[in-house]
């Protein structure tokens, strides 16, 4: 089976999530596909206001990946400067995050690559300081246990819904993503 | 996460608001943030696509710094992500980058066209017109 075919099953079984622009107008470059816990981050329901504003912010960056011609890339882990995305140490694990920076604290939403342009989103963790509706620890500096744990939990996930399938694992960006820009 | 449902973003309500006119009800808080962060982003990714342009010109953010008076850590978060342009930073941005100014313009939300492209339907095809085996023919029938 193809990875699209066990893609489109897991759809089926309510396992995966595809996220569609709210506004259908806009135009889609890429393709998001999201675990139960993003889809319920994005899509609510949500317990208050806050909650429901933080969570519109995370869905219009979401959105953005699969709009924009462009995306700034942090293709060196530990390089980050303010790039929408980037790939994380161990950079053969192919792990990425998507950061959505404001307001404080960021957040990070963990996914690897299923095929160029289409990113599977596991799970999303606070950057810097806890939050209440979120069931995950702050990440804090970029060598604690967190940040490991993080990216594990991503592996595992990818693993318990793809066991026989790698994500991309390509020398360079274009291998990964269309319009992806390293800023020099 | 246990949340009580009291807010949700279903597409089909999400524009009731808008499509209520100027006597409607207010505009939830939640959904003006989604409205901002998109208008930011376009305003960013426009910004990008010039810097990318002029890049491939001999640009640097250094020379850009250097350029509009600003640090090359100042252009770094400007140019790195959405969050960090102001009106002022946009227009130094563009003065310096392209020597242009902005031109807003913008569109009605309620009312317009689905965009009708998909990529995921698009890579199927790709696959099933590239590679016609045994498993995509199989895709061809499931998909």
């Amino acid at each position: 089976m193809s990875i699209r075919a066990q893609i489109e099953k897991l759809i089926v079984a309510g396992e995966l999530f595809e996220l569609n622009p709210l506004n259908h107008k806009d135009n889609r470059r890429r393709t998001v596909f999201m675990s139960g816990e993003i889809n319920s981050l994005v899509s609510g329901p949500w317990a208050n206001a806050e909650m429901a504003g933080r969570c519109y912010r995370l869905r219009a960056e979401l959105e953005d990946f699969i709009t924009a011609e462009q995306i700034t890339v942090c293709w060196e882990p530990f390089g980050a400067d303010k790039e929408q995305i980037g790939r994380l140490d161990p950079p053969e694990w192919d792990v990425w995050d998507l950061r959505s920076r404001d307001p404080s604290p960021g957040l990070r939403a963990f996914f690897r690559f299923a095929c160029k342009d289409v990113g599977v989103f596991f799970t999303c963790s606070p950057r810097s300081l806890k939050v209440s509706w979120l069931d995950r620890l702050p990440l804090l500096h970029r060598e604690s246990r967190e940040w490991r744990k993080a990216i594990a939990d991503c592996l595992a996930e990818w693993k318990a819904l793809f066991p026989n399938h790698q994500s991309v694992n390509g020398s360079q960006i274009s291998d990964y993503i269309t319009g992806g820009v390293i800023l020099r | 996460m246990g949340a009580r449902s009291v807010i949700t973003s279903q597409a089909a309500s999400f524009f009731d608001e808008l499509a209520a006119g100027h006597a409607g009800t207010p505009i939830p808080e939640e959904k003006l943030v989604y409205f901002r962060t998109r208008s930011r982003n376009r305003l960013y990714h426009f910004i990008l696509s010039r810097f990318v342009a002029e890049q491939g010109k001999g640009l640097t953010k250094a020379a850009l710094a250097r350029r509009i008076g600003k640090s090359p850590e100042v252009i770094n978060r400007w140019l790195g992500s959405p969050s960090n342009l102001t009106a002022d930073s946009i227009s130094d941005l563009l003065i310096g980058i392209s020597g242009e100014e902005l031109a807003p313009t913008s569109e009605p939300i309620l009312n317009q066209r689905p965009g009708n492209y998909r990529p995921w339907d698009d890579n199927i095809k790709i696959q099933m017109d590239t590679k016609p085996s045994t498993e995509t023919a199989k895709l061809r029938l499931t998909v």
